[in-house]
């Protein structure tokens, strides 16, 4: 189980701020911040291995292994010390209480257990199914062995400076980025050999962390529900034990809204003040948590930053994200979290470029376009139609036979909720909408045979964003559901809180209730 | 919303989630042999009549070159001997021959080569015979 150990690694060295930023924590959000440990670490540690890889470390080195291990335990005692630090600093009157901080709504109805074990039978079953898929193909799926592992063996195995040499087959989209290349190859590193539990393991931590971090975010009996709607999905479930890099990006998008917007973390900044359960908040100033409050921004930055360096399409979420919190600067007048994103996102944006602009050959979606070209295409209502009747077949059948317009219900949902709601779950659903129109004018303006591209991929790009679709939904439901004083409505991340959208308008009822407008 | 229909909703969502993950799991139990490992295995037996790295060639099919189990196979023969580079040409000193490639009566495409290593199944390295 030398894989494990290689992923945990970097993992803990993570967990050790998240952990000490946030005190004692409750349950929940000690799985939210294992789940995204796991993710940034695995994120983190891709870096490095890059780094290690082109100063001519082979990852078949014992040298390799060496300079990781030293490369974690010094980030874990960094972190350790930095937050120990933090801590000392803070004044003991102003620490958060951690009942406080973490108020678990209280279940509801007769039989409160019934939804969550249900929802662990749920988890279990789709667990078996894809250990099970993993042992049948333990290569993954076409693109898995095709792209992803294939290029994790050049990596692996040309430490003489061979593995450049996957740069030049074509069809194997070299220039996909490689995060998930150069993670299977380090985890190989540790294993000693080309194991498939390497990459296996590797799509299952980001399988689960996917669900982890939608129902964490959620609160009382829904996020059962929601965790049960995302497995459920079987075109989702099914391409967990892939090995493709769709559902790590799924799994980054929704690990970035859920740190933007959501409050499943629940990591309070030093020194924050955390309003107590049921308590009114006063006005929109003072539902900013801290001003100051680093942790959220820096995680939400290198999340979206390792969806770039996860795969193309995680370019578009990077730079939607990056506008999104440029207008929260700017409608604040305060840059300072704009400042901690972006410097949570440099050192991955760094590797993303430098892989972009010194190693990796031009995508073949843009390779020998030109505006004139790319324009007659998009004026070309035959192109248009095609993609659209492709996209609406596939999304009907997505996740067939069971469910039927499943992709297309929960969306539509969604756009209700973003104007009934409004607030984050506006914010969210034009975030995902957005990619969704990206997605749509790539496949307008391909190069390659429409029917062929759309064909082979607009399921898995459905895929890359249903959590974070799942989790826009909930966080309506729970907004409408649980009233003015939800957590969408009175968000703890400054990111929120500093986007100052309209509020839905609120009128008082007869009986003096306040009530949500249309 | 009420909460009558919120509980339908709900109990159908549950419902249904259970009943697709139970049959992911029996398809993903029912799943037959890999072929990619099969595949695999075939080349793993050819990669030490190669060099560790560098160009290797390998034979077109006669004829449907791009069908898709024909285009797996080539696509598992880069997988399989990566760091090599395995191109869809015969001017290099080692060719990779796949059992159905080559035209039945002498493929005029190997003349000047001599296989040097066959797998179980028939996969056969060719190398250019030295002048």
């Amino acid at each position: 189980m030398r894989e494990a150990i290689a992923l945990l690694l970097p993992a803990c060295a993570i967990g050790v701020v998240l952990y000490r930023s946030a005190g004692v924590m409750s349950a929940r959000a000690a799985a939210a911040s294992l789940a995204l440990a796991l993710c940034l670490g695995i994120g983190f540690s891709s870096v490095v291995s890059t780094a290690l890889i082109f100063s001519g470390i082979a990852p078949a080195s014992r040298a390799f292994v060496l300079i990781d291990v030293a490369t974690w335990a010094i980030v874990a005692a960094l972190s350790w010390w930095t937050t120990s630090a933090a801590k000392s600093r803070e004044p003991k009157a102003k620490s958060p209480k951690p009942k406080a901080q973490s108020p678990e709504p209280e279940a509801q109805g007769r039989a409160p257990w019934l939804l969550p074990a249900t929802f662990g039978v749920i988890a279990i079953v789709a667990l078996a199914s894809v250990v099970a898929s993993s042992m049948a193909a333990p290569h993954g799926d076409w693109d898995a062995w095709a792209i992803w592992n294939q290029h994790a063996r050049f990596l692996f195995r040309g430490g003489d400076g061979s593995w450049r040499e996957f740069l030049s087959i074509a069809w194997s989209q070299p220039d996909y980025p490689l995060l998930l290349p150069a993670s299977v190859a380090r985890v190989w590193a540790y294993a000693g050999h080309e194991s498939t539990l390497g990459p296996a393991l590797i799509a299952m931590v980001f399988g689960i962390a996917c669900v982890t971090l939608v129902v964490t975010t959620l609160d009382g009996q829904r996020r059962w529900i929601a965790g049960a709607l995302m497995l459920g999905a079987t075109t989702f479930l099914t391409q967990v034990p892939s090995q493709c890099a769709d559902v790590p990006l799924a799994c980054f998008i929704v690990a970035t809204l859920a740190v933007t917007f959501g409050d499943g973390l629940r990591i309070p900044p030093p020194g924050s003040r955390i309003p107590p359960p049921g308590s009114r908040i006063p006005g929109p100033g003072s539902r900013i948590p801290n001003p100051e409050s680093r942790i959220p921004a820096l995680l939400a930055g290198a999340t979206a930053a390792m969806a770039a360096w996860t795969k193309n399409e995680g370019v578009v979420f990077v730079l939607l994200m990056f506008f999104v919190a440029v207008v929260v600067a700017v409608r604040r007048r305060d840059g300072r979290q704009l400042l901690w994103s972006i410097a949570g996102a440099a050192p991955i944006l760094i590797a993303v470029v430098w892989f972009k602009l010194s190693l990796a050959p031009s995508s073949g979606l843009v390779e020998g376009q030109s505006l004139t070209v790319i324009l007659t295409r998009l004026l070309d209502p035959a192109r248009h139609a095609t993609v659209i009747e492709l996209v609406a077949q596939h999304a009907m059948r997505w996740s067939a036979p069971f469910a039927y317009a499943v992709f297309p219900l929960v969306s539509l949902v969604a756009i209700w909720m973003a104007v009934r709601v409004g607030g984050s779950v506006r914010v969210m659903t034009l975030v995902l909408g957005l990619m969704l129109v990206a997605y749509y004018v790539v496949y307008v303006t391909t190069p390659f045979d429409i029917t062929w591209h759309v064909t082979t991929s607009v399921d898995r790009l459905l895929v890359q964003l249903w959590p974070a679709l799942v989790l826009t939904v909930f966080l309506g439901l729970q907004s409408t559901g649980t009233g003015p004083q939800s957590s969408v409505s009175s968000p703890r991340s400054f990111v929120a809180a500093g986007l100052t959208w309209p509020e839905p308008r609120r009128r008082q009822t007869r009986r003096g209730t306040v009530d949500r407008g249309p | 919303m009420r909460p009558s229909l919120t509980r339908a909703i709900s109990l159908v969502v549950v419902v249904w989630a259970l009943v697709s993950v139970i049959t992911a799991g029996r398809n993903a139990m029912m799943r037959g042999a890999d072929p990619v490992a099969a595949l695999e295995t075939e080349f793993r037996a050819l990669s030490r009549a190669l060099p560790l790295s560098g160009p290797v060639g390998f034979l077109r099919y006669d004829t449907d070159d791009d069908r898709a189990d024909r285009v797996m196979t080539y696509y598992v023969a880069q997988y399989t001997l990566a760091p090599r580079v395995v191109e869809k040409r015969t001017d290099l000193e080692f060719v990779i021959v796949a059992p159905d490639a080559a035209r039945a009566a002498g493929d005029a495409r190997l003349v000047g080569f001599e296989p040097v290593a066959t797998s179980k199944e028939g996969y056969r390295v060719y190398q250019r015979r030295t002048q």
